[in-house]
C-alpha cells in the first residue's frame, strides 16, 4: 500500500492559536467579544475546521487529533469535524483515565456511524494528576490493555462481561447500534514502550520519539521487521520551501528541531520515499501556521511523493 | 419571568407519526415502504446518517422559536457529546442540553469537553444531569456504584468539575475523585458554566440538586401531584440556601380541534400489539417515578379513554413509545391551556416534544407557543 499522509490538528501551536478567537479590541483582524451577538460570530473552529478541510482538499487521507492540555478537547475536535469533512480518517486521542470503557466506547460508536467508519484511537495511556488521573505508573499498560479488550467486547451482541481492575461491565454489547461498524483502529505509542499484549489489540504503532530524521530510516525499518502485522506511522514535523535559499531563510527564522524534515519540495518528497522503502505506511506531517502549511505539504509534497509513484 | 421552551432531539431515531411504534425514521429499520433510512440509496450507502436528520430536527426547533433540546442518552441512543459537537457547527441559536450521567466521565474532562463545546457552540451548553436509575442498565454502563453512592459522586464530579474550571489550580482528594492543581487552559476557563437540569426525587438528590442545580427537571406527572412535588423540591433546597426552577418534560399531540387530536390517540392504541402492553408490565424500574406512573394500569387498559387521566392528559403514551407515560392531548387552544396552568403550578421551564419531530417543532412552535400567556413565552429575541 503506498504511503499515506495524515495532518496533526494542534490547537496549540502559537501562530494559530488566536485564530479566530475573539478579541478584546487589541486586534483589528478579530471580531471583539460582544455578548449581544455571539451566538453569529465566529470561533476558533471555523479555523480548526478550515485546516481540516484544507488537509482533504489536498490529498491528505487523515487528521490526527492530538490531546494537548493547554488545547482543545479530542472528542469535541472529533464532532466537529463529522459534518465538516468526507473522507479523511479521523484519529482521536482517547486516554483511557478520563472516561468509563463503555463511555469511550459508546461515544465511539457514533462517531463511526456519523463518519462511515473513519474514526481511529490513539491512546494517550497516562494523564497525570492534574487531570485527575493519579494512577501507579506500573498500573497504566493492564489499564490501556483492560480498555481495549472492552472496546473489543462491546462491539457487537455481547453479553460481555468484565470484571477489571480499572473498568468493568456486566452484560454488555451494543448491538445494532453497531452492526456493521469498523470498530476504530487502535494507535498505540512507540514511546511508551508497549508490549506484545497490548501490540495484540493495535492496528498502527506510531513513532513519536523524537528522533532525528536521519535516524528515523533505520528506526522504521526495525519496527517494520519487528511487527510485520501492523502499520509503522511516523511523526514528522515539516519545514518545506521551494529553493534551498528559502528553506536557508525559513530555517534561520524557526530554528527547527532535530526531528523536523527540513528541505526543498523535492528534497523531503526524496526522503519521504525512502522512508517507505524503508518500511513506513503512515506520515503523520506537522507544522505551525497550520493553514499555509498543510497547503505545502498538500499539494507540494503530497503531490510530488504521489506523481513519482505513478511514473514509477 | 420568562420561561423557556425546549424541543427534543430523538436520539434513537424518529417515526414519522405518532401512530406507528417503529422508528421508520433513521437507520434502525431496514429500507422499506414508509422508512427514510438514510444513507441507503439503491441499497447502498450514500455519505448522509441519522446525525443529518438530527440536524434538521435541530434547525426545525431553532426556527420555530425554541431556545433548544434535550439530546437524551440510552444504551441505545447515540450520544450526545459527540451529536452536539456536529451539530453546533450545523445550527445558530439552538442550545444542547446533553444528557449525561457524572460516573461515566472524569469531572475533569467533562470540564474540558463542555468549556471546548462551549467554545464550539458559541456558549450554547446546557447539562441534563442523571444520577442513574440503578439496577442491571447501571451496570450495562460498567457503573458498579449504588443509589446513595452515586449521589454522593454526583455532588462531588460538580464541586470537580466547577472547581477545575473556575478555581484552577484546583486540588481535591475526596471519596471518588482526586486532583492535583487541575486547571483548564485559559482559553477555555474564560467560558460560562452551563446550566444545570438536575433529576431525582430523594432525600440525596435534593442535597445534590441544592448545591448544584439550577433546574428540578420531572416528567409530566398528574397535575396536583406535580405541584406538590414542585412546591417539595423548591421548599427543601431553600432550606438548604438555593432557590431551585422547576421544568418538565412532556410529549404533546397538538391538532386544530380535539377530535383531531385524540384520533391520532384512538389509531395509535389501536396499533399496539398485546405483546408489548406485557412488555410495558415487566419495565418497571426501581425509580420512584417510574413506580408511581405504573400504578396506572397501563398494560390492563383495553380502550384508550381508559387512559385519560384528567382533561387533555393522556397516560398510554408509554405504549406508542419508549418513555414517560403522560402526554398531553388536544386542539392547539387546550395544549397551550394545559402548559399554562402548570406554568401557574410553579412550571418555569418545558422540553416538549411530538412526533414527527422535525414537522411538528414547526406545529408547536407556530400553532400552541403563541397562544400561551404572552409573558410567558421567551423569544428568541428577547433572549438576545
Amino acid at each position: 500500500m503506498a504511503l499515506r499522509f495524515y495532518w496533526h490538528l494542534s490547537s496549540t501551536a502559537a501562530a494559530d492559536r488566536r485564530r479566530a478567537e475573539w478579541g478584546d479590541g487589541d486586534r483589528p483582524w478579530v471580531p471583539a467579544r460582544d455578548a449581544g451577538s455571539r451566538r453569529l460570530q465566529i470561533n476558533h473552529y471555523d479555523y480548526l475546521t478550515q485546516v481540516a478541510r484544507a488537509a482533504e482538499l489536498t490529498g491528505f487521507d487523515g487528521i490526527v487529533i492530538p490531546d494537548e492540555p493547554e488545547g482543545e478537547e479530542p472528542w469535541i475536535v472529533t464532532g466537529t469535524l463529522l459534518r465538516e469533512t468526507r473522507r479523511v480518517q479521523l484519529v482521536t486521542a482517547v486516554a483511557p483515565g478520563s472516561a468509563s470503557g463503555v463511555y469511550h466506547a459508546k461515544m465511539a460508536a457514533s462517531v463511526q456511524r456519523f463518519s462511515g467508519d473513519r474514526q481511529g484511537w490513539l491512546i494517550d495511556p497516562r494523564q497525570g494528576p492534574e487531570a485527575g488521573d493519579a494512577i501507579d505508573e506500573a498500573e497504566v499498560p493492564a489499564r490501556t490493555g483492560e480498555l481495549l479488550t472492552l472496546l473489543d467486547g462491546v462491539w457487537g451482541d455481547g453479553p460481555f462481561d468484565q470484571e477489571g481492575r480499572h473498568f468493568v461491565v456486566e452484560k454488555g454489547g451494543f448491538g445494532d447500534l453497531v452492526r456493521g461498524r469498523r470498530r476504530p483502529p487502535v494507535w498505540l505509542r512507540a514511546s511508551q514502550a508497549p508490549d506484545a499484549d497490548l501490540l495484540a489489540h493495535a492496528e498502527v504503532l506510531l513513532l513519536d520519539t523524537g528522533l532525528s530524521i536521519e535516524a528515523l530510516g533505520d528506526f522504521v525499518s526495525g519496527a517494520r521487521d519487528a511487527y510485520p502485522d501492523l502499520r509503522i506511522a511516523a511523526r514528522i514535523p515539516l519545514l518545506a520551501r521551494a529553493e534551498a535559499a528559502d528553506v536557508a531563510v525559513e530555517r534561520g527564522r524557526t530554528a527547527p528541531s532535530a526531528d523536523t524534515l527540513v528541505g526543498t519540495y523535492d528534497d523531503v518528497a526524496a526522503t519521504l520515499a525512502d522512508l517507505e522503502r524503508a518500511g513506513l505506511d503512515i506520515a503523520v506531517l506537522s507544522a505551525t501556521n497550520q493553514i499555509h502549511e498543510v497547503h505545502v505539504a498538500g499539494e507540494q509534497v503530497i503531490g510530488r511523493v504521489r506523481a513519482a509513484a505513478i511514473a514509477a | 419571568m420568562s420561561i423557556d421552551f425546549y424541543w427534543r432531539i430523538p436520539t434513537h431515531g424518529c417515526s414519522s407519526s405518532i401512530r406507528e411504534r417503529s422508528f421508520n425514521r433513521g437507520d434502525w429499520s431496514p429500507l422499506a415502504p414508509g422508512n427514510q433510512t438514510p444513507g441507503l440509496v439503491d441499497g447502498g450507502p450514500d455519505g448522509t446518517s441519522y446525525l443529518d436528520h438530527m440536524a434538521e430536527i435541530a434547525r426545525a426547533a431553532e426556527i420555530s422559536g425554541f431556545v433548544g433540546g434535550l439530546l437524551p442518552s440510552f444504551p441505545m441512543t447515540d450520544d450526545p457529546w459527540v451529536i452536539s459537537a456536529a451539530l453546533a457547527r450545523a445550527t445558530k441559536a439552538f442550545r444542547f442540553m446533553i444528557a449525561f450521567q457524572p460516573g461515566f466521565l472524569s469531572p475533569v474532562r467533562a470540564a474540558r469537553m463542555s468549556a471546548s463545546l462551549q467554545r464550539a457552540s458559541n456558549g450554547r451548553v446546557v447539562y441534563n444531569i442523571i444520577t442513574g436509575g440503578g439496577g442491571p442498565a447501571q451496570r450495562w454502563w460498567g457503573d458498579p456504584f449504588d443509589h446513595d453512592d452515586r449521589y454522593g459522586r454526583t455532588t462531588e464530579f460538580l464541586d470537580v468539575m466547577k472547581g477545575v474550571w473556575k478555581d484552577g489550580p484546583y486540588t481535591h482528594k475526596g471519596h471518588f475523585y482526586e486532583v492535583e492543581n487541575g486547571a483548564l487552559p485559559p482559553a477555555l476557563a474564560q467560558e460560562d458554566l452551563p446550566t444545570i437540569y438536575f433529576s431525582g426525587s430523594s432525600e440525596a438528590a435534593l442535597q445534590s440538586a441544592a448545591r448544584h442545580a439550577d433546574y428540578y427537571l420531572s416528567w409530566l406527572e398528574p397535575f396536583g401531584q406535580l405541584a406538590q412535588k414542585f412546591d417539595q423540591v423548591k421548599a427543601r433546597t431553600a432550606e438548604l440556601g438555593r432557590a431551585i426552577k422547576c421544568a418538565i418534560r412532556v410529549e404533546v399531540v397538538a391538532r386544530p380541534t380535539e377530535e383531531e387530536a385524540w384520533r391520532e390517540i384512538e389509531l395509535g392504541f389501536a396499533n399496539v400489539k398485546a405483546a408489548s402492553r406485557n412488555e410495558f408490565g415487566e419495565r418497571r424500574g426501581d425509580s420512584v417515578g417510574v413506580q408511581r406512573l405504573a400504578g396506572l394500569g397501563v398494560a390492563d387498559a383495553r380502550d384508550w379513554r381508559d387512559l385519560i387521566v384528567s382533561p387533555n392528559v393522556w397516560g398510554g403514551f408509554s405504549l406508542l413509545r419508549p418513555g414517560p407515560a403522560l402526554g398531553i392531548v388536544g386542539s392547539y387552544e387546550n395544549v397551550a391551556a394545559r402548559l399554562d396552568e402548570l406554568i401557574g403550578l410553579g412550571a418555569d421551564s418545558f422540553i416538549l416534544a411530538a412526533t414527527p419531530h422535525l414537522e411538528e417543532a414547526y406545529r408547536v412552535g407556530e400553532e400552541v407557543l403563541p397562544l400561551l400567556g404572552h409573558r410567558a413565552v421567551q423569544r428568541l429575541e428577547a433572549a438576545e
